[in-house]
C-alpha cells in the first residue's frame, strides 16, 4: 500500500458567531458555526477524491483548511508526512507551491489590471521558478496547456469569456507544478458546453501530469466523471465513501441516494429513490443524534438520540447510518420501509 | 386544435449598447397551448430570458422590441399602453424568477405579498384565509407561522416557495420560470420542480420553463425550443428532440451532459457562443459546427418542418442522421 499524499484526521473546523444580548444576559457561549465538525480520510497519490454535498456542508471549508486558507481548530492534515496545521508561515511556504487551488469564480481570483502572462509571470517569480527566458517559454507553454494561444499572454481577463478565465485560472495553478491541486468548484458558473469542455481539459491534464486531486462539487455527475473515490458531506460529516464505481452502483446512505435521486438527468434511470423533504437544518444547531434524521425517511427511534460512527459495511466502503449498516448486516437484507 | 393560448412569432429586440446594436431576440415564434408545458433553453445569452421579457412586455429604453408578434388569448400585446398590459400581466400570466429576492418585496411580510396579490373585492379574513391555504399547497410548513416573515427571514428554498404562492393567487392561466431551481441546491431543487409541475397540473396552467438544463427539461416539459444567439434553432416534442435531435447545437448539448451513469464520453462544444453584436453571416452555429461547410456561413438560414411538430435551423437536418442518435 503506498503512503497516502494527504491524511486529514479528525479536522474540525468552528466559525464563532457574534455574542448576542441574550447569550450575554443568560450566561451562554456564543454560538458556533460547525462548518467542518470531525472529518478523516486519506488520499494516495495520482488519485482523485471527489467531495460532494449542498451549500452549507462544509466542503469549501474543508478545502480551505486542507489550504492553511483558514486554519483548523482541531485535527491534523497530513501533506507527504508533515502536519499542515502546525507548521509556521515561513515554514508553510513551500507547501503553498506545492498544494494549488482553482476556485469558483475565475474573475474574481484573476487581477482585472494585469495581462495574463503577466499574472503567470509573476507566480513564478514569486516562487522562484527557472530563470527569466525560461519562465517566457514556460508561459507560453501553459497557455497552450490549457488550450489557449501565446497571444492570448498581452490581453486583460475582462477581454475573456468564462471558460476562458477558468482555463488561465487553471494554467495560474498549475504553473508551479502543485502535487495536489483542489478544484473548488471549477465548473459550477459555466455554461453547460463549456462546462463539458473544462472538464474534458481537466481529465486530459490530471492524465499527462499524474495530478492528484481534490475535486469539490454540488453536482454528482460531474463528480462522477473526474473521481476516484467519492466522500458525501453532510452537515460537517462525510456521512459515505467509497470507490466512485461502488458508491454510485450501491449508494448506501439515505442521503446519498436522495442527492442521487434528485439529479435531473437525461434518460429514465431505474434505481432506489428517497425523496427527502424539509432543508437541511444550520450548522449552528446540529441536531442530536444522527444530523440527518429530522429529514431522513428511514430513521429509527436509535437515530434519535445516538450519532452513527463511520463505518466499513462494505468492502472500502464507509457509511455512517444505523439503519444501512443493520441493512448490511449477514442475514439481514430486509428492505427498509420508502418513503414517509 | 383549438387556438393556442399564447403566440410568439417572428419577435425581434434591440438594444443599443456602446459597442453597437445588441440583438437578444432575432426572430422567435412559437405557440404554447393551454395547460402545456413548455421549455425554453439556452445557454446565456442565448435570448431566452429576453425572449420572456419581451412577452410580458418587460423590455426597458432604450432597449425595445423591433418586430413580431405576442398575441395571449388572442390579444396581441406589443403597443399596448403599460396600463392595459398591467391588467392582463395580472389576470392572465405571471413570472417567477431565479431569484425569488429580486420578486418579492423586502419591507412586506408573506401573508401581505400575498394578499396584495388577491381579488381585492374579498373581505379580510377570506384573503387571509386564501393566504393560509395557498402557503399550504406550495408546502410552506407552519404557515400560520410564516405569514408573518419577512422574505429575509426565508431560506432559498422557502423564498422560491412563496413567490409561487404569489403567483398562484392570480390564478394565472400562464405561468413563465425563469430558471426556477437555479439558485437551489439539488434536492430542493427536486421538490421544487415536482411542486411546479404539481401546481401546475391543478391549476390547469400552461407553463414556460425557461433553463440550460436539458436534464430538467426531460422531466417535467411536453415540448422544447432550443435557443442559440437570439434564435430559436430547433422546436420540438420533448421525445422527438431527445430521439431525433436534428440541429448541431442540440446534439452538442446532449452530448455535453454528464451524466450519473456515465454510459457515454462527453463530447464538448469546441468554441464559444458569439457576441451579440459581432454575428457571423449565415448561421451564428457554424463556427463551433463539426458539420458546417461553405453554404452555412453565407445569408439566413431557414427555419424548416424536418418532422411532424418538428422544426430546425439547419440547411442539413436531414443530413446529420448518420452520426446523430445521441
Amino acid at each position: 500500500m503506498p503512503e497516502p499524499l494527504l491524511e486529514v484526521r479528525d479536522l474540525v473546523k468552528h466559525f464563532p458567531l457574534p455574542r448576542t444580548l441574550l447569550d450575554a444576559a443568560l450566561g451562554r457561549p456564543r454560538a458556533k458555526v460547525r462548518a467542518v465538525d470531525g472529518v478523516s480520510f486519506e488520499l494516495t497519490r495520482g488519485k482523485t477524491l471527489g467531495l460532494v454535498g449542498e451549500s452549507g456542508c462544509g466542503k469549501s471549508t474543508l478545502g480551505r483548511c486542507i489550504l492553511r486558507l483558514h486554519d483548523a481548530d482541531q485535527g491534523e492534515v497530513r501533506f507527504d508526512g508533515i502536519d499542515l496545521v502546525r507548521l509556521g508561515e515561513e515554514d508553510l511556504l513551500p507547501y503553498r507551491k506545492r498544494l494549488q487551488v482553482v476556485f469558483q469564480d475565475p474573475y474574481s481570483s484573476l487581477n482585472p489590471r494585469q495581462t495574463v502572462g503577466n499574472t503567470l509571470l509573476e507566480v513564478l517569480d514569486v516562487h522562484r521558478i527557472g530563470t527569466p527566458g525560461e519562465r517566457r517559454r514556460r508561459v507560453a507553454h501553459l497557455l497552450a496547456q490549457v488550450g489557449l494561444t501565446p497571444g492570448d499572454s498581452h490581453k486583460y481577463p475582462g477581454e475573456f469569456s468564462g471558460g476562458q478565465r477558468q482555463r488561465i485560472g487553471i494554467a495560474r495553478a498549475l504553473a508551479v507544478e502543485p502535487e495536489l491541486l483542489i478544484a473548488d468548484e471549477p465548473l459550477s458558473a459555466l455554461d453547460v458546453s463549456i462546462q463539458a469542455q473544462i472538464l474534458q481539459l481537466l481529465l486530459d491534464l490530471r492524465a499527462s501530469l499524474g495530478l492528484t486531486m481534490i475535486f469539490i462539487s454540488h453536482d454528482l455527475r460531474v463528480v462522477r466523471y473526474l473521481s476516484d473515490d467519492v466522500a458525501v458531506m453532510y452537515l460537517g460529516k462525510i456521512v459515505e465513501q467509497a470507490s466512485t464505481v461502488d458508491l454510485f452502483a450501491r449508494p448506501q446512505h439515505p442521503y446519498t441516494i436522495a442527492l442521487l435521486s434528485a439529479v435531473p438527468e437525461v434518460g429514465e434511470i431505474h434505481r432506489e429513490e428517497v425523496p427527502i423533504e424539509g432543508e437541511p437544518p444550520s450548522a449552528v444547531r446540529i441536531p442530536r443524534g444522527c444530523r440527518f434524521h429530522p429529514r431522513c425517511p428511514w430513521k429509527i427511534d436509535r437515530c434519535l438520540h445516538e450519532s452513527p460512527k463511520l463505518k466499513e459495511i462494505l468492502p472500502g466502503h464507509i457509511v455512517a447510518c444505523h439503519v444501512a449498516e443493520a441493512r448490511q448486516a449477514p442475514g439481514n437484507e430486509v428492505e427498509p420501509e420508502a418513503g414517509p | 386544435m383549438s387556438e393556442p393560448l399564447l403566440v410568439v412569432e417572428d419577435l425581434c429586440v434591440e438594444i443599443p449598447s456602446r459597442r453597437g446594436i445588441v440583438k437578444p431576440v432575432r426572430g422567435v415564434s412559437f405557440a404554447v397551448h393551454r395547460g402545456e408545458t413548455f421549455a425554453l433553453v439556452g445557454e446565456s445569452g442565448s435570448g431566452k430570458t429576453m425572449t420572456c421579457r419581451a412577452i410580458l412586455g418587460l423590455i426597458h429604453p432604450p432597449g425595445r422590441i423591433t418586430g413580431g408578434r405576442v398575441s395571449f388569448q388572442g390579444r396581441d400585446l406589443v403597443g399596448l399602453p403599460e396600463r392595459e398590459l398591467e391588467r392582463i400581466r395580472g389576470s392572465g400570466f405571471v413570472m417567477v424568477f431565479q431569484d425569488p429576492m429580486t420578486a418579492l418585496n423586502p419591507v412586506l411580510t408573506v401573508e401581505s405579498q400575498i394578499t396584495e396579490a388577491l381579488p381585492r373585492h374579498t373581505s379580510a379574513a377570506s384573503r387571509r384565509a386564501r393566504a393560509l391555504e395557498l402557503l399550504r399547497q406550495v408546502g410552506i410548513p407552519d404557515p400560520e407561522q410564516r405569514l408573518g416573515a419577512y422574505p429575509q427571514q426565508l431560506s432559498g428554498g422557502q423564498r422560491q416557495r412563496v413567490m409561487l404562492a404569489v403567483a398562484l393567487a392570480r390564478q394565472p392561466a400562464l405561468l413563465l420560470a425563469d430558471e426556477p431551481t437555479t439558485a437551489l441546491d439539488v434536492t430542493i431543487q427536486a421538490q421544487i420542480l415536482r411542486l411546479i409541475v404539481a401546481l401546475q397540473k391543478a391549476y390547469g396552467m400552461a407553463l414556460i420553463l425557461v433553463t440550460h438544463d436539458l436534464g430538467i427539461v426531460y422531466h417535467v416539459v411536453d415540448r422544447v425550443a432550443v435557443m442559440y444567439a437570439g434564435q430559436v434553432v430547433e422546436l420540438a416534442s420533448k421525445a422527438e428532440l431527445f430521439a431525433r435531435p436534428r440541429h448541431p447545437y442540440t446534439i452538442g448539448l446532449i452530448r455535453s451532459i454528464p451524466s450519473v451513469d456515465r454510459r457515454q464520453p462527453l463530447i464538448p462544444i469546441p468554441g464559444t457562443p458569439p457576441e451579440l453584436t459581432a454575428l457571423p453571416p449565415g448561421c451564428p452555429f457554424a463556427p463551433r459546427c463539426a458539420w458546417a461547410s461553405d453554404e452555412c456561413r453565407t445569408g439566413e438560414i431557414p427555419f424548416v418542418r424536418v418532422g411532424e411538430e418538428h422544426w430546425s435551423r439547419c440547411i442539413k437536418a436531414d443530413r446529420l442522421e448518420v452520426v446523430a442518435g445521441a
